[in-house]
């Protein structure tokens, strides 16, 4: 998967970067608005992750630049702006996504993956891990052939941990991938830690190794072992 | 500072005092001066008749009583010496039997002598019309200013309509400015009163300045806040970073998720400063009808898990719908923050009791008892027991949104329970 990053914090881009080369996804920078308007003519990419906030020109004009160029890209937005008016802007000229600005890199990881799979995996909506297979479409799980039956947040929560494997997941990251948005919840673990128990078992129920290991008192990782 | 007048009545009072000091003054000036001038009148006019009554009996050997006696204002006696008394002229009360009563008198003694006897003579005016006169003077002064006040009030009054109303549209004018809202500017009709048109223009340049110190300030702090989340953003990515480096030890991991953790809690409460804000700019004005039963529903729903979490019953009891005119985002805050509130500051296996009526609704919920006064909870940044996560924003945020809706909250806790009240204004 081949993505590009436009932002023009050098220390941030660096960090998204360096995550995504982690999840062997080839990434592109650009970090101000002609170089992002250059590279998008030029090249192809499968995702583009856009801040509106650029020196010398707006993530607004980019991701209408895609779309008279017809580009295939999954295009995400990254903004410090709440608001809902500029989420609603954004989607509505064609981003597929609107991430506020601060989020967590496992959080954009998931989101570009999320997205890839809707634009290019059409019919064939698969992830495989080993044993575990999970079909996106259908939203259903089987491991070793057989169907393994989850709720929707375990459903979403393994999606998560695969997505972001062998990386460390803080309990804060994680609840912000499940309650994006609910400012209040942020101190609450203690439900998290039920699903994860929930999705564990169920998990090694079926005849998979402990493939999540918890680390203690900062969060999970998924290892590939 | 005391109990305040409007301006006609601190004027008339003004005006009262020092009329009444100067007719006070005026009515005891004019008594003296009328008196002083009667009595003047009144001892010429016995002089006049001492030398009369004088050349009168000049010529005569002694007075025959009856001619002089028939004028009762004369009495006369006869000595058997000779005095030589100046004449002496002195005020005296005496019986009249004409008024048949006391009266004042003016007097006149003196000595005279016929060519073989000696007299004294006293001659007496009464000084009844000098005392009429002081009383009708008085009447006639205290009708002259009553007639006074009468008309200085009517005239006041009069005046503080005509004159006054510049002044009385620009107070009413400024009492209907609200700096949030653009459309109502301060507007104000030129007078022929200089004065006032110089309050007016003044007024105008201040709120002038007050409105863009004001518009300078909110895009001050809307982009302080915007400008803040990026810092905070590449410092998450920092940590985050960071906690993926494969020789970190386990206490230095959790220096760094609880590092983490600050940076999430400081954009949240950057965020949520922002709407705070949003919403004191009445930034959600558009409205529409929202049923408070369906975003109940929604929300309790949506706090499913962190209900059954808490082994919390919840009890929706919705007698009748409470249909209000809101802004969905708003209504949507309002009742996501209420009954997360509710669950959260909630007991294990507690209640939330939610009975939606007619023009209301309210929430009771089971809970610790609180540590100072409930009405306190509605600041910024005061909390509540513990939970020490806990922004302190939220029930800032509800008084904030129940205010700009015109709705109203009541926040009370008793029999071991927290209730919320909102009601129709």
């Amino acid at each position: 998967m081949k993505v590009l990053v436009i932002e023009d914090e050098l220390a941030l881009l660096q960090d998204i970067k360096k995550y995504l080369e982690g999840e062997s996804i080839v990434v592109e920078t650009a970090s101000d608005f002609r170089q992002a308007i250059f590279k998008i003519s030029d090249f192809d990419y499968d995702c583009i992750v856009v801040d509106i906030n650029l020196p010398s020109g707006s993530g607004f004009d980019i991701v209408y630049e895609l779309k008279t160029q017809k580009a295939k890209a999954g295009i995400i937005i990254i903004s410090a702006r709440n608001s809902l008016d500029d989420k609603l802007k954004g989607l509505n000229i064609g981003a597929d996504d609107y991430l506020v600005k601060p989020f967590n890199l496992s959080e954009l990881n998931a989101r570009i993956n999320s997205i890839n799979r809707r634009r290019f995996l059409d019919g064939n909506n698969m992830t495989t891990f080993h044993e575990i297979c999970i079909d996106h479409t259908a939203q259903t799980v089987r491991i070793n052939d057989k169907q393994v039956i989850l709720t929707h947040k375990e459903f979403d929560l393994l999606v998560y941990f695969i997505t972001n494997k062998n990386k460390v997941l803080s309990q804060l990251a994680i609840v912000e991938h499940l309650w994006a948005d609910e400012i209040e919840w942020v101190d609450s673990y203690a439900f998290i830690y039920t699903h994860i128990r929930n999705l564990r078992k169920k998990i090694q129920d079926s005849g998979c190794p402990n493939y999540l290991k918890s680390i203690y008192g900062i969060g999970y990782k998924w290892e590939d072992h | 500072m005391g109990r305040s007048l409007n301006l006609l009545s601190i004027t008339n009072r003004y005006y009262l005092i020092s009329l009444s000091l100067f007719f006070i003054f005026a009515g005891v000036l004019l008594f003296y001066a009328i008196s002083y001038n009667m009595n003047e009148e009144l001892d010429e006019q016995l002089y006049a008749e001492q030398i009369h009554v004088e050349n009168a009996i000049k010529s005569m050997d002694h007075i025959n009583a009856t001619p002089l006696s028939l004028l009762d204002n004369i009495i006369v006696k006869k000595t058997s010496f000779a005095v030589n008394i100046k004449p002496e002229i002195f005020d005296s009360l005496m019986y009249d039997d004409v008024e048949k009563e006391m009266i004042p008198f003016r007097l006149i003694r003196f000595s005279a002598q016929t060519t073989n006897a000696n007299y004294v003579i006293v001659i007496k005016e009464s000084k009844i019309e000098t005392s009429d006169l002081v009383i009708s003077i008085f009447f006639s002064l205290m009708l002259v200013f009553g007639l006074f006040c009468l008309i200085l009030y009517v005239a006041n009054s009069y005046l503080n309509r005509k004159i006054w109303s510049p002044f009385l549209e620009t107070i009413s004018a400024i009492k209907t400015l609200n700096i949030n809202n653009r459309d109502v500017s301060f507007k104000y009709q030129t007078s022929h009163i200089e004065e006032f048109n110089e309050l007016n223009f003044s007024l105008q340049k201040m709120i002038e300045r007050i409105e863009s110190d004001y518009l300078h300030m909110k895009e001050f702090s809307e982009n302080a806040a915007h400008e803040l989340q990026t810092p905070l953003s590449i410092i998450r990515s920092k940590l985050e970073s960071l906690l993926q480096s494969k020789n970190l030890n386990n206490e230095d991991a959790q220096l760094i998720d609880q590092a983490l953790e600050s940076t999430v809690r400081l954009s949240r409460l950057n965020q949520s400063l922002l709407l705070l804000t949003k919403i004191e700019n009445r930034q959600y004005e558009q409205k529409q009808e929202v049923s408070f039963s369906s975003v109940f529903d929604k929300y309790i729903e949506f706090y499913n898990e962190n209900i059954l979490e808490n082994g919390i019953e919840i009890q929706l009891n919705k007698y009748e719908d409470f249909v209000f005119e809101i802004n969905s985002t708003l209504a949507d805050l309002l009742i996501s923050n209420l009954l997360s509130n509710a669950i959260k500051h909630n007991i294990q296996d507690g209640e939330v009791v939610i009975n939606i009526e007619k023009g209301r609704f309210e929430i009771f919920n089971t809970g610790e008892e609180p540590t100072c006064s409930t009405e306190l909870f509605f600041n910024r940044f005061k909390k509540g027991n513990h939970l020490p996560e806990h922004l302190g924003l939220g029930l800032a945020l509800v008084k904030e949104i129940v205010e700009t809706s015109g709705l109203q909250i009541t926040y009370i806790y008793e029999n071991d329970r927290h209730l919320i009240m909102v009601n129709k204004n």
